[in-house]
This record gives structure tokens, C-alpha cells and sequence, in this order.
């Protein structure tokens, strides 16, 4: 009987190695890479360029722990999401791009209450939509995602700029055995960091990118395959 | 033999995971429902079309569905005794107040996000602390509920190839006994229709009708087993 449990114990451990190798690498920190390069998938009504001005909307954090939500954990997650947005403003600008991060995430939030609402549901959507867009990426380039053109209020009439959203989903390791497992699997394919242009105006996604290499070198050379135009040039 | 007999368990297991549930919050049982003044909220609906590598939105029939389901929950409620708010707010009414109709379109979407996070772990929920926060209470000068209904739908209207590719899954699974319970594949559309009950003040989930895949005349028969 001793021996069969032995037996069981060896093989379980055979087994959580590869994940564990894999939880190893992928809790090395916030600027790892979560297994595979990024991807990005360009909108093709934008491959004549996307505005090189970028309002931030305050970035989404959601931490899973074992595929249930830890609901207790959202403050810390949204910290995290900050944290994770600076890295990819620091990666744009490094790309060209200008980032106005303080007009909906500065500090104070806006005055006005429809704008504050606005800003709260964009968020919010932008958390559901990022699964489907995960999910079925290629719909993002047959323009098949987006806000309506009810969220014109963000953009305050002015074309030339767009929306960067980020979302930040990723799996909160454990010291729950089975985490070891789940973790391990989950390191490759799960949505994890993404971002997004959208336009104001029609609220339509303009690009998506699954930022799984978050080194920001890395980062950088992918928004730099993004078209861009500047600032008064003609839509 | 035991082949069938296995089938036959594990599609009376599925059944009832299929179909809508009640969850009630501790704080549901406690509260005395006497005063209750419920609002129910303009329902969402997202319609798509499950053809085969794409989806898409059939806008025409969920505008539709949406203007019908709210007024036939309002009516289930009001027959079942509860006091129904007759302020609220309709939806040319949103539409015209961007403030209102940005704070509805929020508060539906985090409705959305938590009822589908309360539905993979429910013994959470049991415990109480699921609340869409403090921004329920910029509702309170549009209306004088105390409680607001959230109903959301999701609908899947299937085609022939996807009938064709689910009978194919089917057989190759199950074998021709799955048929007999796989009610989908000779349906023209499915519903997921689901509702929450919110308090108006905190923002608290009270109860929650997990969505399952019946058609609005079984979500209505769910809500008449509310607890009063």
C-alpha cells in the first residue's frame, strides 16, 4: 500500500514539473515574458493611421486566483494595472507616440458627472470586450468591435486623438498545490495584458494588442508597427 | 448497458445546470420586504447569430426583445405583490440625460461582470459582499425605489450549419441517446436570461436569477418562486 502511494507521489511530482518550471518563469515578475511574443491586430479602416495623440482611460485590473475572481483583491489589482500602464505609456512615447495620461486618469477625476459615467462604462465594457476580443482577435480587423458612437462624449469633438485603453487580467499565482498545475498551464494562453486605440468618435477598436512580452523593448517594437499620423493632418 | 445508464446520469446532471437558479444574499432573508419599492431597469440584450466562424448582432431583435421583457418582468413582479415604481426611468428618458444614460449603461455592464463572476463561485455570494458600490446611489433623485432590477439577456440565434456541426459533436460524444437531451439542436434560438435585484442604497446584490438557457416564459416562472 506504502509503495502504491509512493508510486502516486512520484508521478504526481513528474507531472507538476512542467508547470512548475513554467510558474517559475512566469512569476519572475511584471516585466517577464508570459510565454510567447505580442500580437497585434490592426483594424483595416485605420491602416491609414491611428491619431499619434493618446488619451489614457484609467487602466482595468482584474486578478484571478484559480478561475474564480478574488473579489477581496481589486484595490491591489488596480494598482497593478497602474502599474502595468506606465510601462506601456513609457514603451508608446518611446515610440513616437504623445500620451496625455492626466485628462481621465490624472489625479482629480473629471467635474462632470456624465463624463465621470462615461469613463466608469467604458471601463467596465472594455473589461468584458477584452475576453471577446482575446477570444476571436481577427474580428478586430474586420472592424466588428466596438463602443458605439455614443462614447463621442470622451473625445470632446476633437478628431484628432484616440483612446488608449488597458486592461490587465492576469492569474495570481498561489501556494495552493493545484496551482501549481493550473498556473503552470495557464501561462501561455491566458489573456493577460492587453490594449487597445479606439476612436471617440464612432467607438470603433482600432487596434488590439495582447502584450504577452511586456519587456518594454519589446513593447515598443510592436506599437511601432502601428501607423500613425500626426497631429492636423486630414482624416 | 451501464453505457446508457452513465448517458442517462450525466444528462440528468446537465439539465439542471442548463436551467435558471435563484441565489439569495443573506441579506435578503433578513431584510423585511414589506417597504420594498422595486424599479426594473430597462433590460439588456445581446442577440447574435451563431453561424459558423463568425458571430453577429441582429440589433433589430434585441431592441425588440428589450422592450418587451422589461415590461413583462415588471408585470410578473406586480402579480407575485410587489410594489413597483412607476417613476422610473424609461428609455427616451435616458437617452436624453447623457449623466442617467452613461450611469445605467455602467451599472449594467458591472451587473454583467459580477453576476457572471457569482456564477462560477455562489457559495461566495451566499456569504454576502457582492455590491456594484457606491454609484447605485446617483439613482436615488431619478427615482424613489429602493430596490433596482437588472435583467440581461443573451441570445443565440443557431443556423443550419450549426445544427449540422452540434449533431455531428453529438453523436461523436454521446452517441444517439445525447440527441433525446440536446433541446439546442431543435430550437431556432436560445435564450440566457438572467436578472439581479440590487439595493438601491449600498448597492448590494440581494439576489441574483443565474442565467439558464430557457426562454423568457421559464425565466418568468423562475421569478415567481422568489421568496416574498
Amino acid at each position: 500500500m506504502a509503495l502504491v502511494c509512493g508510486r502516486r507521489a512520484v508521478l504526481a511530482l513528474v507531472l507538476a514539473l512542467p508547470g512548475f518550471v513554467l510558474n517559475t518563469a512566469n512569476s519572475s515578475g511584471l516585466y517577464a515574458n508570459a510565454g510567447g511574443p505580442n500580437r497585434l491586430y490592426l483594424n483595416a479602416n485605420a491602416r491609414g493611421g491611428v491619431p499619434k495623440l493618446l488619451v489614457l482611460v484609467p487602466p482595468i485590473g482584474q486578478r484571478k486566483v484559480l478561475g474564480a475572481v478574488h473579489v477581496k483583491n481589486v484595490e491591489d489589482a488596480d494598482a497593478r494595472a497602474r502599474e502595468v500602464s506606465a510601462l506601456i505609456v513609457k514603451a508608446l512615447v518611446r515610440g513616437g507616440w504623445q500620451v496625455d495620461e492626466d485628462s481621465f486618469a490624472g489625479p482629480s477625476p473629471p467635474a462632470d458627472a456624465a463624463l465621470r459615467n462615461a469613463i466608469a462604462y467604458v471601463r467596465e465594457r472594455y473589461a468584458q470586450m477584452a475576453v471577446e476580443m482575446t477570444a476571436k482577435p481577427k474580428d478586430v480587423t474586420k472592424g466588428k468591435f466596438s463602443f458605439g458612437p455614443d462614447i463621442s462624449i470622451l473625445g470632446s469633438g476633437r478628431k484628432d486623438r484616440a483612446l488608449l485603453l488597458v486592461n490587465d487580467s492576469s492569474v495570481k499565482l498561489t501556494n495552493f498545490p493545484i496551482g501549481v498545475f493550473v498556473g503552470g498551464m495557464r501561462a501561455g494562453g491566458m489573456p493577460g495584458v492587453t490594449v487597445s486605440l479606439v476612436d471617440p468618435e464612432t467607438g470603433v477598436v482600432l487596434c488590439f494588442v495582447r502584450a504577452e512580452d511586456r519587456r518594454e523593448g519589446a513593447l515598443a517594437k510592436t506599437f511601432s508597427k502601428i501607423p500613425h499620423r500626426r497631429i492636423g493632418d486630414d482624416r | 448497458m451501464r453505457k446508457l445508464l452513465i448517458l442517462l446520469a450525466g444528462a440528468a446532471a446537465l439539465g439542471p445546470a442548463l436551467k435558471a437558479r435563484v441565489y439569495l444574499s443573506p441579506a435578503w432573508s433578513k431584510a423585511p420586504k414589506d417597504g420594498w419599492v422595486l424599479a426594473v431597469l430597462p433590460a439588456t440584450c445581446e442577440m447574435e447569430v451563431a453561424a459558423v466562424g463568425s458571430t453577429g448582432l441582429h440589433r433589430d431583435e434585441s431592441q425588440a426583445l428589450e422592450a418587451r421583457l422589461s415590461a413583462s418582468v415588471a408585470q410578473a413582479l406586480q402579480s407575485k405583490g410587489w410594489h413597483i415604481a412607476d417613476d422610473v426611468f424609461h428609455r427616451e428618458e435616458i437617452e436624453r440625460n447623457s449623466e442617467i444614460f452613461f450611469l445605467v449603461r455602467y451599472l449594467r455592464e458591472r451587473n454583467v461582470t459580477l453576476t457572471e463572476r457569482i456564477a462560477l463561485a455562489p457559495k461566495a455570494f451566499r456569504s454576502g459582499g457582492s455590491s456594484l458600490g457606491n454609484a447605485v446611489t446617483a439613482v436615488r433623485p431619478y427615482t424613489k425605489a429602493s430596490i433596482l432590477v437588472f435583467v440581461h439577456v443573451r441570445g443565440f440565434r443557431i443556423t443550419t450549419a450549426n445544427r449540422i456541426l452540434n449533431l455531428a459533436a453529438t453523436l461523436y460524444y454521446s452517441g444517439t441517446v445525447g440527441l433525446i437531451f440536446d433541446q439546442e439542436l431543435f430550437r431556432g434560438t436560445v435564450f440566457k436570461i438572467g436578472a439581479s435585484f440590487v439595493d438601491g442604497e449600498t448597492g448590494d446584490i440581494l439576489c441574483l436569477v443565474r442565467p439558464g438557457r430557457g426562454g423568457p416564459e421559464a425565466f418568468l416562472k423562475e421569478l415567481d418562486k422568489l421568496p416574498h
